[in-house]
């Protein structure tokens, strides 16, 4: 595993200009975030398998999107600081007529009753739908949700004809559902994001006797980077066969010799590719599998998470062949890029530090603060500057300590709950069960891994933040990741089905020293 | 003093010659200068006639007209003669272009100044009358801030002429005030200090500088700024020849917050910071250096200065032993140490605990990194040449011709892995031998610290041997030579002639020796405190003591003075 130095070429305002200049491309065009994971549907006639005591009896969908073209939603944090500690609610249209577009896994025992509906042509009296709150809400969004927010919005769609497309291979079957009217059954529309507030994840300073050391972060993402010899080829971008593929083929030629003199397909109308042009990559259950490149390999960095079967980090095995997944690709160099501006920066405090080389007990404490990382001009973050820690409870929410001890010079800690990494202009990454492992460098750094196990379908929705965009930027197709995620899932297993909803990973996080204010001592 | 002047620029030389005429029209007032001083007499010399520089001329429209006034345009560069810009400020010109700027400037400062409101009108003439006496009150009460003494009746009726033709031109009596102000502004009487001696009649004889003249020196000497309306007064009155009545302005001005901005003026002069602007250091081999950094390091030492000495009244030598001093998040970084909240985001005092390598100003950044001409490492010989110079007053030789530096200057020999190393076969040359066993014993002892002022131990992954001596004395590393220097009887010597010749504007000459070493006794009686020295300069007669204009003469310098003692 390599913990060269990152050495970026692209300048961050360049990179933020290129990331604006995207967004207004995609302001005239239809794409929005993924709800990728389970809402529910309620039709007479149709039994459903759903499991959640609220919702038995009713028909369990994998993914959403609302409107036939859905529209765009904001990037935060491009042009000003975000705040996270907002609430927005769902994307559903606060009156009909309009289309819901469900995807329902070909495995459900409801497809059956379902596609005779559909196929029946009959126009339905009403339909209930349930999505959650949690899941419908801005990715960027970081805190709890306001009290009188549900934990599943409820719709009643009225006067609803069903449209199915079928897609044989694909592992699910898309639904639209065109509705006359909606009703919202335990929430109203709200005209702007809610501002939330959130409480401080613990106190600091904590652990104050023996010595400390103190890092800023300075590079932070997923230890994915397959040699390139592990990998066969690497993940492609979707083509315009692709695009044309599920069209029949009569309208291909037609929109072929349309688009001839017009230079071919943009990743605005890419993500389009679905059957009667369903968005893919909202709903990437619905076409075929495509295939995604995994890296051929014996071993990669991580941890035992699970104590069996050596290292987990099956993350690996996901992104290893993705071109802008790797350390040098687009989304890791982007991110690192924010964290080098301090919004915020990340720290990570090592205290209690008796024997730096054998210590059974010592405290690690992952911090934030909002003054900036400082960079030579060949991009090097510096060492040794003063942050002070963030008072902010959008940033005090996350705070997080583990203990650890320190063999042969080697941090490390017990797991902790969670561990949520704070990013500028991108979904944020929450690390379940996470754990830490650092050695401090003869020059004063630190550089380790973090491992845990995240939400394998937050990730997909982070992979496809921009929805085609990221297709297209970061080399992938986002029917491959989002099935291969799902069958490399191992871990954080759902109590009620035994579903597996985390995939284990592992990050590289490097940091240089770094000083919190120190009031007491020195000054 | 008008030959100094390039520029054929009709007006400019026309109006000078009547600010000199003007002078002559001062109605003299009674002399009663005590006489009663134990202090040596210094060296009469010629008054002088000297640029403002930058700030001055910044700090002196502000005062004049308030802080919000932008003063646009490029200034000519300052000259450092014989240690000080304010020597060279007396013997610089005003190039052509440099004309051109300030008769920008003056024209946008007095637009500014007339629709600001900085300037009240105590009437309200009829739209297309041009008041006359009204104009003269208005134009003769700036004219006195901007020339730092009363207009000649002659001065005054001319811009009134002008502010009266302006006003006719423009149907505005407020743009004729403006063109007004723009002619006060642009007069060298204004650009320049101009001095000018009277007979003294206590010394039959005898000079000494008109009152006006000693209210600017003593205005620049304790503010770096024009004196205020209270010193013009008292001037007027006579009060500077007054010793009671002196004290008592010079007090009034050490109590002021001018007061701070003068000792920076002083030590930013005196210790070269003028090099700051455009420093450069190779940020492939520095990354943490800066502009930014480098304005840090000047501020950090500056304000160290203004806190020991003036805020705490402190011994000057102890500049060279204190830990106390003022830190950003910058200098935190360079330093390798942690700045309290307050400093992450400005300056916050700070005290360097005593296991750090730092005290004293020689320890800091502004000090080590101060050397324009090594961008990619430390040269122990401009580190000890400036000791010498700047804190001893002991000029170094210029190298001679057609030396190889090739052997000093390649840091990559694996021979010589250190600048002891390379400076000792350097030395082997006997035409720079004399000159390095001056330099390079203090230099190499500062070797712990790169050329930005980082902390090292060793240099190419050799041990840096940090020993020197100093007067004969030996010592290790910084702590042990700024323990020297707080030790010498040279270094207090040298802040006192510097600070007289900052005030006289020329350097020391032989025939103020007697007076510099009564003055370093009483500074030394003073326990070192460097505002009681600026009170004794302030008020002495030495810096009242002038010579009839006339040729300027050459003296034998007060270094080549101690150098033949």
């Amino acid at each position: 595993m390599a913990f060269g130095r990152f050495d970026g070429g692209i300048g961050l305002r360049a990179v933020f200009a290129a990331m604006l200049a995207l967004a207004s491309t995609f302001a005239a065009a239809p794409a929005t975030f993924a709800y990728i994971g389970p809402s529910y549907l309620r039709s007479e006639g149709v039994a459903g398998d759903a499991r959640p005591a609220d919702f038995a009896g009713w028909v369990r969908a994998e993914s959403n999107y609302w409107t036939q073209r859905p529209e765009l939603q904001e990037i935060r944090g491009i042009r000003d600081n975000k705040n996270d500690l907002l609430f927005t609610g769902p994307q559903a249209p606060a009156q009909g007529p309009n289309m819901l577009a469900i995807s329902i896994s070909k495995a459900s025992p409801s497809l059956e009753p379902l596609m005779a509906l559909c196929r029946s042509g009959n126009t339905i009296p009403a339909m209930t739908y349930a999505e959650s709150s949690e899941l419908a809400r801005h990715p960027q969004e970081h805190g709890p949700a306001p009290r009188d927010v549900p934990a599943f919005y409820q719709y009643a769609l009225r006067q609803v004809q069903l449209a199915c497309p079928v897609v044989p291979g694909a592992p699910e079957q898309a639904f639209a559902i065109h509705f006359a009217a909606i009703d919202w059954l335990n929430y109203r529309p709200q005209p702007a994001p809610r501002p939330i507030t959130a409480a401080p994840a613990l106190t600091w300073p904590g652990h104050t006797s023996g010595a400390r050391r103190t890092f800023a972060i300075s590079w932070f993402a997923a230890a994915v980077d397959a040699s390139l010899g592990q990998c066969p080829r690497m993940n492609t971008k979707p083509s315009e066969a692709d695009y044309y593929a599920l069209l029949p083929r009569d309208a291909a030629a037609r929109e072929r010799a349309q688009r001839g003199a017009g230079g071919g397909i943009g990743p605005d109308l890419m993500a389009f590719r679905g059957p009667d042009r369903m968005h893919v990559t909202l709903m990437p259950g619905i076409v075929s599998d495509p295939g995604n490149v995994a890296p051929h390999s014996a071993a990669a960095p991580g941890f035992d998470l699970d104590l069996r079967d050596g290292i987990d980090n099956q993350l690996f095995t996901v992104e290893g062949c993705v071109e802008g997944l790797r350390r040098r690709g687009f989304l890791p160099m982007i991110f690192n890029e924010g964290r080098a501006v301090g919004r915020p920066t990340a720290l990570l405090e090592v205290s209690g530090i008796d024997d730096p080389q054998n210590d059974d007990e010592v405290f690690v404490t992952f911090l934030y603060s909002t003054d900036p990382l400082r960079r030579s001009p060949a991009k090097t973050v510096l060492g040794d500057y003063t942050f002070r820690v963030a008072a902010d409870p959008a940033f005090t929410q996350d705070f997080a300590r583990f203990r650890g001890r320190i063999v042969n010079g080697v941090l490390t800690t017990e797991p902790a709950e969670k561990l949520h990494v704070h990013e500028v202009t991108a979904i944020e990454t929450t690390i379940w069960k996470p754990r830490l492992r650092i050695q401090f460098l003869p020059d004063g750094r630190m550089k380790g891994l973090i491992g845990g196990y995240l939400d394998w379908r937050r990730r997909f929705t982070w992979q496809v933040f921009r929805a085609s965009d990221y297709e297209n930027t970061i080399g992938m197709q986002a029917p491959a990741l989002y099935n291969a995620l799902k069958r490399a899932a191992d871990g954080l297993a759902d109590p009620l089905t035994g579903e597996l909803n985390g995939i284990s990973a592992a990050f590289d996080i490097e940091g240089v020293p770094a000083f919190t204010p120190n009031e007491g001592t020195a000054q | 003093m008008m030959a100094k002047i390039k520029s054929g620029r009709a007006f400019w030389l026309a109006s000078a010659a009547a600010g000199l005429i003007g002078l002559a029209v001062i109605a003299p007032v009674e002399d009663v200068t005590a006489k009663s001083t134990a202090a040596p007499s210094v060296a009469a010399a010629p008054p002088g006639f000297r640029r403002l520089n930058e700030a001055q001329y910044i700090r002196s429209v502000e005062q004049i007209f308030g802080p919000a006034i932008k003063v646009p345009g490029r200034f000519d560069p300052p000259l450092r003669e014989q240690g000080l810009l304010a020597i060279g400020d007396a013997t610089v010109t005003v190039s052509a272009s440099g004309i051109e700027q300030y008769e920008l400037r003056a024209r946008e400062i007095a637009a500014q100044a007339m629709a600001g409101g900085k300037v009240s009108v105590p009437c309200s003439p009829a739209a297309g009358a041009f008041d006359a006496a009204c104009a003269g009150q208005v134009l003769g009460r700036f004219g006195r801030l901007l020339y730092r003494r009363p207009l000649a009746n002659t001065e005054l009726s001319a811009v009134v002429a002008i502010a009266a033709n302006a006003a006719d031109v423009n149907h505005s009596f407020a743009k004729g005030l403006e063109a007004g102000l723009s002619r006060l502004l642009m007069s060298p009487n204004f650009i320049f200090r101009v001095e000018r001696s009277v007979a003294d009649p206590r010394a039959p004889g005898g000079y000494r500088l008109e009152d006006h003249a000693l209210a600017s020196r003593i205005s620049f000497l304790l503010w770096d700024s024009s004196p205020d309306e209270a010193m013009l007064d008292a001037a007027a009155r006579g009060d500077l020849r007054v010793p009671a009545k002196l004290q008592r302005q010079v007090d009034r001005m050490l109590a002021s917050p001018r007061y701070e901005q003068g000792v920076r003026s002083f030590f930013f002069d005196m210790f070269g910071y003028e090099q700051f602007r455009g420093l450069a250091k190779d940020q492939a081999i520095y990354p943490k250096f800066n502009s930014e950094l480098a304005r840090d390091a000047q501020e950090q030492t500056l304000r160290t200065i203004v806190d020991l000495l003036v805020t705490n009244r402190g011994d000057y030598r102890d500049l060279f032993s204190t830990r106390k001093t003022f830190i950003n998040r910058g200098l935190g970084a360079l330093y390798k140490v942690p700045v309290s909240a307050a400093g992450v985001d400005g300056w916050a005092p700070y005290t360097f605990p005593v296991d750090q390598p730092r005290g004293g100003i020689l320890s800091l950044a502004g000090f080590l990194m101060l050397d324009p001409t090594h961008e990619g490492r430390s040269s122990p010989t401009i580190r000890g040449k400036t000791v010498r110079e700047l804190l001893l007053c002991q000029p170094v030789p210029q190298p001679p011709p057609n030396v190889n530096f090739a052997l000093v200057q390649d840091v990559t020999n694996p021979l010589y892995k250190t600048a002891r190393q390379r400076l000792t076969v350097h030395q082997e040359n006997p035409a720079c031998a004399g000159c390095h066993a001056l330099t390079d014993p203090i230099g190499l002892s500062l070797e712990n610290y790169d050329a930005v002022g980082n902390f090292r131990t060793h240099e190419n992954d050799a041990k840096i041997d940090a020993t020197g001596t100093f007067e004969g004395k030996p010592y290790t590393g910084l702590t042990g030579l700024s323990q020297r220097l707080r030790e010498s009887p040279e270094v207090p010597a040298c802040v006192v002639q510097r600070a007289f010749e900052y005030g006289v504007g020329r350097p020391a000459a032989g025939g103020d020796a007697d007076w510099l070493e009564f003055a370093v006794g009483q500074f030394a009686s003073d326990r070192f405190r460097f505002s009681a020295l600026m009170r004794r300069i302030a008020t002495s007669p030495a810096l009242a003591a002038a010579a009839p204009p006339g040729p300027v003469t050459t003296a034998l310098s007060y270094d080549k003075h101690r150098r033949n003692r």
